[in-house]
């Protein structure tokens, strides 16, 4: 006997990576204005630089351009693979939703081969440095020591400052 | 600990002994390849050690080869084009890349820019831009140290725009490779010191940083062992044999082992120091090495510890308490760098390199963009690779 499986999908886990997508889209674009250190790395990505972050095969996406005002513009999940200057996919959707929903820090994802890179590997360090730091201000410690190999340094009033306006303005607006 | 998960690869085909090259010919007509375009420098000529591959092709029924003998010391783009050219009018079908880390990247270079049928390399620069399985390349190391004859990178130079153009793929990997210890026999002592320096920081850190894995470390452990047992006798007797091709296994174990748990601390600051200031890489490793553990101690202490055996050997191992295996292992390659300078004047530290104090801040900035830093166990930030740095300058 042999019949048709059909593995289906996990909507949930796609619907949590596509809200996470968003949030961390919206946070990005409000820290790179706000945020000396991770300007600072913006400002050596070349004009209008495209990162895409996509989920293997088919999954969900999230693209950020670099500004000519040297900041980061979050541009959705419909762009095409073909334009991004750096692409960082993570291989499958539950590898994708262990690394979302916080049970596996980037690092660790790396080093397990989740996520491949194509691009300028100095760039893609860069990139990381930035989301490292968008973790700082998004998470809390907690979370945050568990996600990236070094807590980075963030004044404790600013942190807090910027937090309350990524939640009450930033994410919710875009502002 | 096994990790909960890894990956691991190593399609590499290795011959490895006195006289490995004789069976050349026979191993290329398995890969289907009957014009080889041999890719060299010209020291390699000089020193007479590519009659070794011409012997190896007599009565093989290989009529004829195109020999390249102009590779510079650093790969670059106009090498890799003129090779094109010549590999295209004269109808190659495959390339056997003999020197060097320089050749070897020259040769893969090659490779990128026939399988795309490209003229501009710079396309396929970064991390997994390539796609297509390439042409045969065949690797005969006459260094042991980098293992690019078993490793998934390359390194060209753009002259023009005074960069270095990295390059990773899984399809860059050799086909081949071809470990004879007659190519490495006349390799000076400085030169085999500091390229069995790099072999080791390969093996030293695919043990400690982030992917690495059982199988990486069963490769890191044994290239260690080797080096530990062989180095200094090649040193003090070029001419041994045995030594010479124990040296090229363990490169080349090393570079399996590095290859699939990746390098750390040591080697992004040893990329910085070579694109800050041209320190040689086998060079800025020995200087970086007990630096980048000492680092790195905090979270690699039990693993560290366990090194201390094939560093130092059974009876050091037993004597020393567990507590202190850890700094005892760091202490063992402070005295092998010692016994290095002794013998061939290797620099310890980055003054004796020649590098200026004023350049300490550009190497640390240049690490931060290396991509080994993501598997360092512990996290860098620029203030700890300037630490990190200076304390490595005198």
């Amino acid at each position: 006997m042999t019949r048709e499986i059909r593995p289906g999908t996990d909507r949930w886990k796609v619907l949590v990576i596509k809200l996470m997508f968003f949030l961390f889209g919206r946070a990005v674009q409000v820290l790179s204005r706000i945020d000396p250190e991770i300007r600072s790395e913006i400002s050596r990505w070349p004009e209008g630089f495209l990162i895409l972050y996509r989920v293997l095969p088919h999954g969900p996406r999230m693209a950020l351009a670099r500004t000519r005002a040297g900041r980061l513009e979050y541009r959705g999940g419909n762009v095409a693979g073909a334009k991004a200057d750096l692409t960082v996919a993570v291989k499958n959707i539950q590898s994708a939703f262990l690394v979302f929903s916080f049970q596996m820090g980037m690092n660790q994802a790396y080093a397990q081969n989740r996520i491949s890179v194509r691009g300028d590997v100095p760039t893609a360090m860069s990139q990381m440095r930035v989301l490292n730091r968008v973790l700082a201000y998004m998470l809390p410690r907690r979370i945050v020591q568990r996600m990236t190999l070094k807590m980075p340094e963030i004044r404790p009033l600013r942190k807090h400052v910027s937090r309350g306006f990524l939640y009450a303005f930033g994410i919710p607006f875009g502002v | 600990m096994i990790p909960e998960y890894y990956e691991f690869e190593n399609p590499v085909r290795i011959l490895s002994g006195l006289r490995a090259l004789d069976n050349l010919p026979f191993e290329l007509g398995r890969l289907g390849a009957r014009r080889p375009l041999v890719i060299t420098d010209p020291g390699i000529v000089k020193a007479g050690i590519l009659e070794h591959v011409t012997c190896a092709f007599r009565d093989s029924g290989t009529e004829s080869f195109t020999l390249f003998d102009q590779v510079p010391p650093e790969s670059s783009l106009e090498a890799v084009r003129k090779l094109a050219r010549i590999y295209r009018q004269q109808g190659c079908d495959c390339m056997v890349a003999v020197g060097g880390g320089s050749v070897i990247d020259t040769a893969k270079g090659l490779n990128i820019m026939i399988t795309e049928e490209t003229d501009d390399l710079r396309r396929f620069v970064g991390s997994d831009l390539l796609e297509k399985p390439m042409k045969p390349l065949v690797v005969i190391p006459t260094t042991s140290g980098t293992g690019s004859e078993v490793t998934v990178a390359a390194m060209i130079t753009d002259t023009v725009n005074h960069v270095k153009l990295p390059f990773t793929s899984r399809f860059l990997l050799p086909r081949l490779a071809v470990l004879d210890p007659r190519m490495t026999l006349g390799l000076p002592p400085a030169i085999t010191a500091a390229t069995a320096m790099d072999a080791l920081t390969h093996a030293v850190e695919s043990y400690l940083c982030l992917q690495k894995n059982p199988l990486s470390d069963a490769y890191g452990w044994a290239a260690i062992q080797l080096i530990r047992a062989h180095l200094v006798a090649v040193l003090q007797d070029g001419k041994d044999e045995n030594g010479r091709l124990a040296l090229a296994n363990a490169s080349c174990m090393a570079g399996v082992a590095f290859s699939n748990s990746m390098v750390g601390i040591v080697h992004a600051l040893g990329h910085g120091c070579g694109g800050a200031c041209g320190v040689p890489h086998g060079v800025a490793m020995n200087i970086f090495l007990p630096h980048g553990l000492e680092y790195n101690m905090g979270k690699v202490r039990d693993l560290l510890a366990q090194l201390l055996l094939p560093l130092a050997g059974p009876e050091t191992f037993a004597a020393t308490p567990a507590g202190g295996r850890a700094e005892k292992a760091v202490a063992e390659i402070r005295g092998l760098q010692a016994d290095l300078h002794r013998i061939t004047r290797l620099p310890r530290t980055l003054k004796e390199a020649g590098v200026p104090r004023e350049k300490l801040e550009l190497i640390a900035e240049k690490a931060l963009g290396d991509g080994a830093l993501l598997f360092n166990p512990e996290g860098v930030d620029y203030r700890d690779a300037l630490a990190v740095v200076r304390n490595a300058y005198e």
